[in-house]
């Protein structure tokens, strides 16, 4: 699903975010990619998102290689991967459901498909009844599980999700990795890029742990190590 | 395609609405750009009209030798027809000439009392020539004082001269004003292109979340910029219509003014605007929307890059 060949990002005037990078996350898996902040996780998620090129090396994401992918390709690309944020990135003026509406709308998928694709997603995540209630009326754990039914609506075959329980408490932060691994039994691949030790350790799940931009262990059913 | 079409032009729409005070402060900016570009528009079809009226009503009289004959007239004003700058050429007799001088001071007792206390008509008769463009006449005029004309006409180029410099200065005016048009238009045309700018960079800057979250579920960038250019032409679209509200009433309150001023050679605008309507606000909503387009490419370039 995931492939990482020798890849580097430097900023200027050299600053390596990332070196030598060598990475393979088959479809299905569930994958964490922890490390202390700075190390170069946000990095490469946005290598993985299309957001960044790497300055050296090679990144194919299902199958496509976007090592130098074109500007006019990246929304076609990114409609086959779920993205989730810490910061939610949700419209306050929109309600639940035209949150996750809008990310078909944008993409010009008709009427009729977009109001049953959001009640499915929206019934996934367990928000059926919130549907018509704004960003404000509902708990930073809600609020994720819309960005959540947001990311699905493309049916994506990945979903990388960069901190996406680093603004919640406890209780939701349990009830969005439930989601995401309900989701990754679902068959899509899951990236998860967090610092939340307790999270890793109770997935029991591989760890790929980063440290200053080099990837310093991997293990399959690995644990928190920093 | 109707579809995304739709939704571009509903976005469009609410970036519009959403920031009313900005978009307000836009449309008064390219209103004020199109009434200059209009002002300059009126201004020259006002002058040409003026400079055709006076080129259409000029005709010279040259007086033949009172000893020439009817033939030798007439030979000269068929081979003066020939000639392709000359619009009109007539033979006019002396009692003609006399006929039209009291018909036009004729209410003038002291000068009708003059002509009848002669006891000869004393006009003579006359060549009247009409040329399409009054700077042919120096031409003609060169060309009928040469030798072969001496003994049968008698030129006289003052009533040509007078006419000449009434042209050229209105042109000269006209020329000095429509320089001084152009350079006014472009001023407002660039404080346009800046306040469009500005308008569209708060908008993106605004929208900023909203782009953000577009590019992440894979808008394409013609779906992310439409809007912007929507919002453009929304811009010009309501910017000519207050042009048009403001313009009919003002050349209406105008027209008398212009009627009173150029009398014989005065044009009415309303009917002029009214029959170039198509050519002068199809040009002016152009013009808006290069602006627009100009100004929102240019924040687009600089704030949608990535």
């Amino acid at each position: 699903m995931i492939e990482l060949k020798n890849i580097s990002k430097v900023y200027p005037p050299n600053v390596y975010a990332l070196k030598n990078i060598n990475l393979e996350i088959k479809a299905g898996e569930f994958v964490s990619i922890v490390g202390q902040s700075g190390t170069g996780k946000t990095t490469l998620t946005k290598l993985i998102i299309a957001e960044e090129k790497p300055s050296e090396g090679q990144i194919i994401v299902g199958g496509w290689d976007i090592t130098y992918i074109k500007k006019n390709e990246i929304p076609y690309f990114r409609r086959q991967i779920g993205v989730v944020f810490q910061d939610f990135k949700l419209l306050k003026k929109k309600t639940a459901f035209e949150n996750v509406a809008f990310a078909m709308e944008v993409c010009g998928i008709n009427n009729k498909k977009i109001n049953s694709t959001v009640v499915k997603a929206l019934k996934l995540v367990g928000l059926e009844k919130s549907a018509d209630r704004y960003p404000h009326q509902l708990s930073g754990g809600e609020q994720q599980r819309i960005v959540i039914a947001r990311s699905l609506v493309h049916k994506p075959k990945l979903i990388v999700a960069d901190e996406p329980t680093g603004n919640l408490d406890s209780l939701n932060t349990r009830e969005i990795i439930d989601l995401l691994l309900k989701i990754n039994k679902m068959g899509t691949t899951v990236v998860l890029v967090t610092h939340n030790r307790e999270v890793v350790n109770s997935l029991n799940k591989r760890v790929i742990t980063i440290d200053q931009g080099v990837i310093i262990s991997d293990q399959n059913k690995g644990k928190y190590i920093l | 395609m109707f579809q995304n079409f739709k939704r571009i032009l509903k976005f469009g729409w609410q970036n519009f609405y959403r920031s009313l005070g900005l978009s307000v402060v836009t449309i008064v900016i390219i209103s004020l750009t199109l009434i200059s570009i209009s002002s300059l528009v009126i201004f020259k079809i006002l002058s040409d009209n003026t400079l055709k009226a006076v080129q259409a009503k000029t005709d010279v009289y040259i007086d033949f030798d009172p000893n020439v004959t009817f033939e030798q007239a007439n030979q000269l004003v068929s081979s003066l027809s020939e000639v392709p700058t000359i619009k009109e050429v007539k033979y006019i007799s002396s009692e003609e000439n006399l006929d039209n001088f009291l018909n036009t001071y004729g209410d003038n007792s002291l000068i009708a009392e003059a002509v009848q206390t002669l006891d000869n008509n004393p006009f003579k008769p006359s060549l009247m020539i009409k040329v399409d463009d009054i700077d042919h006449f120096p031409l003609i005029l060169e060309e009928l004082s040469q030798n072969k004309y001496a003994g049968i006409l008698e030129i006289d180029d003052r009533d040509f001269t007078q006419t000449k410099t009434l042209i050229n200065k209105i042109s000269e005016y006209s020329q000095k004003i429509n320089k001084a048009g152009i350079i006014i238009s472009l001023i407002f045309i660039l404080v346009a292109i800046l306040v469009v700018f500005n308008a569209i960079q708060i908008s993106i800057y605004s929208r900023h979340e909203e782009i953000t979250i577009m590019r992440l579920v894979g808008a394409s960038n013609q779906f992310i910029k439409g809007p912007f250019f929507i919002e453009g032409i929304f811009y010009s679209f309501f910017s000519l219509l207050i042009l048009l509200i403001i313009l009919y009433p003002l050349l209406v309150f105008v027209q008398p003014y212009i009627d009173n001023f150029f009398s014989e050679y005065a044009t009415n605008l309303v009917t002029e605007v009214s029959n170039n309507f198509l050519l002068i606000f199809g040009v002016e909503f152009v013009v808006a929307i290069l602006i627009n387009i100009l100004s929102a490419s240019f924040a687009m370039r600089k704030y949608l890059r990535k």
